[in-house]
């Protein structure tokens, strides 16, 4: 707890965490769990190269995600490389400027150009209606739309959008796996969706993606790309690649997958607690999905209105990091403002919203390790931050 | 054992072998201390991101490699595609690699957005020379690629010569040579960069991934920033980025093989030397020779096969693979005639190349093959000399049939 200004890490108090407190998922199994899973994979003797557990793990998730083909690849980003390439897309393809730098890089790396847009005020999310008018202008080739915080874009309107242009539209949906908001589980939507099993996810195979579609002859390019391994049949693809998913990985999102409920409970628990502790600040609005028990609730994302809340974003940002709070800086500036996309001025000044909501906010931890009593510690630094916000923005200078 | 030519598996006999013997080296790690790192890790909740062992294995490796940094990542395919794109001169557009190389060489090439220019290789190594790039160098030419051929090296004194001389990047892929040395050395700090891949098929095995060395600090940092997004450790982008970050399951799976390599080494020696002494008599078959007088990983056994063999190549490998003899072709086929996307396409002989595509195969050695299977595929391969007019016979039978 902290009484006075002095107790604050950032001018030389203690830590409020002993520890570094991890800013993303980072559930683990129970080690036992582990240690026979990988046991297994020892006396089998078969390290990679799509084996059983990969392929129980894919057929588990086309059931739950009620898709027909779901390929496990190395990480989502590669899993988003792969799938624009296995789209056969070329030139410009249209994407939200406020997303995580890997759904444009993937397209960078894909040989694609990424044309940015800026997302909408209250969602958070491009829509059919800010998309339109970009494909008409710049002859977009497709739309690889991004499932942001829980929030689900409006896949019926882009599916609408994407028949009348004759152009495809895929997700980037590496935050929302185990989402169902309106009745329909995230992730056989538009030609394909992309998950991320990375660590910071609820389903955690410490690093691994999936592209789903209930294309078949999508997914069998997709599985002739990730490797020579697990093809089912052979089909001419643009380019090889490795995109191999390997048991270990295979074993741990498995026994995560069996946890999946349990930490959906837990995070939906943590993201109440925080909304809660700080209904009171404020200039603060913790982010909330509608119908919470159909969302992972695995982001925790604070706006902050510097004008209420007292003090700019970045200050809040190191005073939390100098208590050992980890906080990624991942979504803090537009990807549209980030090397190697920042050199086209005239985009720079379109995207609004994308620079509001980047330029306030910040993702607090969440997460098997993050207790209660974290919760309440985390608050407890931003609600006296907000009441000494006058004082601590003098010292600062 | 095999008395008639019907005892044979392509004929209809029972093959020589229940499981299969490959060429994948296949090592096995130790399980205890893969435990305890992982533990670690666990402890940490640390499981991916730059994580403790990731950090350990750069460390220990880039020691090993007698190299300054070492830059760990999700696969070797992955990492070299991105050292491309750091490493290639801006502008330009154009990567010269053997067209016998490792299958994927060119879609590595192609990932990071450049065309491959196939060269010829050596006839005596196998890997490339000046002689050989140099006239496939132009105005366009952003990187040199020297992959090691497996066995031998390439020419890394007068690589690293003709690099210089034309002030070009040079990138050697040293997956096949790791563990050696060259005059001494060790292998990993020759030319700008080397690449090493930890697949399964490797000497040491992380279930996937790989590594890039280097003595360039200011390329390290920038190969570190790129797998994680660009990010800079002061959380700037400064160029493109990706995902290629390595996580601690397979850091922690490379530890504990990179703690038994020198075993492995051991062993692999002695088993490479049993085939040598196996075959030694055989006329038309020859096993390239790894050098005595250097380090040497000894993980593959290269056969040429000489013009007093009886027998195709693919009649030799058909009848092989039915006995679960698992042996391949060499770098077959060779790459400049199945990549489409190319620059200059035709426009360089590769006489050498063509001939060497036809006559090399590699037999099964690893963790699937004991000194004794070594023993009972020698025994198929004199019996398959001994009886060879009567199997070329029988095999001609069988393809007209079909």
């Amino acid at each position: 707890m902290k009484h006075s200004l002095s107790d604050l890490a950032i001018f030389g108090g203690p830590r409020a965490f002993d520890a570094l407190l991890p800013a993303g998922q980072t559930n683990l199994p129970e080690w036992a769990k582990v240690q026979e899973m990988f046991s297994g994979i020892f006396k089998r003797h078969y390290f990679s190269n799509h084996g059983i557990l990969a392929q129980e793990l894919e057929e588990k998730l086309c059931e739950y995600l009620n898709v027909r083909n779901a390929v496990t690849i190395t990480n989502g980003t590669i899993a988003l490389m792969h799938t624009a390439v296995a789209l056969g897309l070329n030139g410009k393809v249209i994407v939200p400027a406020l997303t995580h730098p890997a759904t444009a890089q993937a397209l960078s790396w894909a040989g694609l150009t990424p044309l940015f847009c800026d997302v909408d005020p209250h969602t958070l999310l491009i829509t059919p209606e800010l998309v339109e008018p970009i494909v008409r202008k710049h002859e977009a080739s497709a739309v690889l739309a991004v499932h942001l915080w829980g929030g689900v874009c409006d896949v019926d309107g882009f599916e609408a959008l994407s028949s009348k242009h004759s152009i495809p539209i895929f997700y980037d949906a590496a935050h929302v796996f185990g989402c169902n908001p309106h009745g329909t589980m995230v992730g056989a939507a538009g030609a394909a969706e992309i998950f991320s099993f990375g660590a910071d996810n609820i389903l955690n195979a410490a690093e691994g993606g999936l592209a789903c579609t209930n294309d078949d002859e999508l997914a069998a390019v997709l599985r002739n790309l990730r490797s020579s391994y697990g093809r089912r049949k052979n089909v001419p693809i643009p380019v090889n690649a490795n995109g191999r998913f390997s048991e270990f990985q295979a074993g741990l999102a498995l026994l995560s997958f069996n946890d999946l409920e349990k930490n959906r409970i837990e995070n939906r628990g943590r993201l109440n607690q925080y909304i809660d502790g700080l209904s009171d600040v404020d200039g603060i609005e913790v982010r909330a999905p509608d119908g919470r028990e159909k969302h992972n609730c695995q982001d925790v994302v604070i706006i902050i209105d510097e004008a209420s809340f007292g003090l700019p974003r970045d200050m809040l940002f190191k005073i939390l990091v100098s208590e050992n709070v980890s906080l990624k800086n991942h979504f803090s500036v537009g990807v549209h403002r980030r090397p190697p996309y920042s050199n086209d001025p005239d985009e720079r000044s379109m995207m609004p919203v994308t620079d509001m909501v980047a330029g306030s906010v910040i993702m607090l931890p969440s997460g098997q390790v993050v207790t209660e009593k974290c919760v309440e510690k985390v608050c407890s630094i931003i609600m006296y931050a907000h009441n000494n916000a006058e004082e601590i923005r003098r010292l600062c200078k | 054992m095999k008395k008639l030519v019907d005892d044979l598996a392509f004929f209809g006999g029972k093959p020589e072998f229940v499981s299969v013997k490959t060429t994948m080296n296949l090592p096995k790690p130790d399980e205890d201390i893969f435990f305890r790192e992982l533990k670690h890790s666990f402890d940490a909740h640390e499981i991916s991101n730059n994580g403790p062992l990731v950090k350990k294995l750069e460390r220990k490796l880039a020691d090993f490699h007698q190299v300054k940094y070492c830059v760990a990542f999700c696969s070797c395919f992955v990492g070299m595609s991105i050292a491309i794109r750091e490493m290639a001169v801006p502008g330009r557009s154009e990567i010269v690699i053997p067209s016998l190389t490792y299958r994927r060489m060119a879609d590595i090439v192609l990932w990071a957005g450049y065309l491959p220019r196939f060269c010829d290789v050596d006839p005596v190594t196998l890997g490339v020379t000046p002689k050989e790039v140099e006239p496939c160098i132009n105005k366009n030419t952003a990187l040199l690629l020297a992959p090691h051929p497996i066995s031998n090296l390439c020419d890394l004194d007068g690589m690293e010569q003709l690099a210089r001389n034309h002030g070009l990047p040079l990138l050697i892929d040293a997956v096949e040579a790791f563990g050696g040395s060259y005059n001494g050395k060790m292998i990993g700090s020759f030319g700008d960069a080397e690449s090493f891949s930890l697949h399964p098929s490797k000497v040491v095995n992380g279930a996937e991934g790989g590594i890039i060395t280097t003595n360039d600090r200011s390329l390290a940092e920038t190969l570190r920033a790129h797998r994680m997004y660009g990010f800079r450790e002061n959380g700037e982008i400064r160029g493109l980025g990706c995902n290629a970050k390595m996580n601690e399951l397979h850091a922690a799976m490379s530890l504990a093989s990179f703690s038994v390599l020198e075993d492995l080494l051991e062993e692999n020696k002695k088993e490479h030397l049993c085939y040598q002494e196996q075959l030694a008599s055989m006329d038309g078959l020859r096993i390239v020779k790894y050098p005595e007088h250097e380090r040497r990983n000894w993980k593959s056994v290269l056969v040429e096969i000489e013009s007093s063999w009886p027998l195709t190549r693919k009649q030799t490998l058909d009848i092989l693979n039915e006995e679960k003899i698992w042996a391949r072709a060499y770098y077959s086929p060779a790459q400049h005639t199945t990549i489409l996307k190319q620059a200059g396409a035709g426009e360089t002989p590769l006489p050498v190349t063509k001939e060497a595509v036809e006559k090399y195969f590699l037999l099964p050695f690893g963790h699937s093959v004991s000194t004794d299977d070594i023993k009972r595929i020698a025994k198929v391969l004199v019996f398959m000399r001994a009886n060879s007019d009567a199997i070329r016979r029988r095999y001609e039978e069988q393809a007209d049939e079909a």
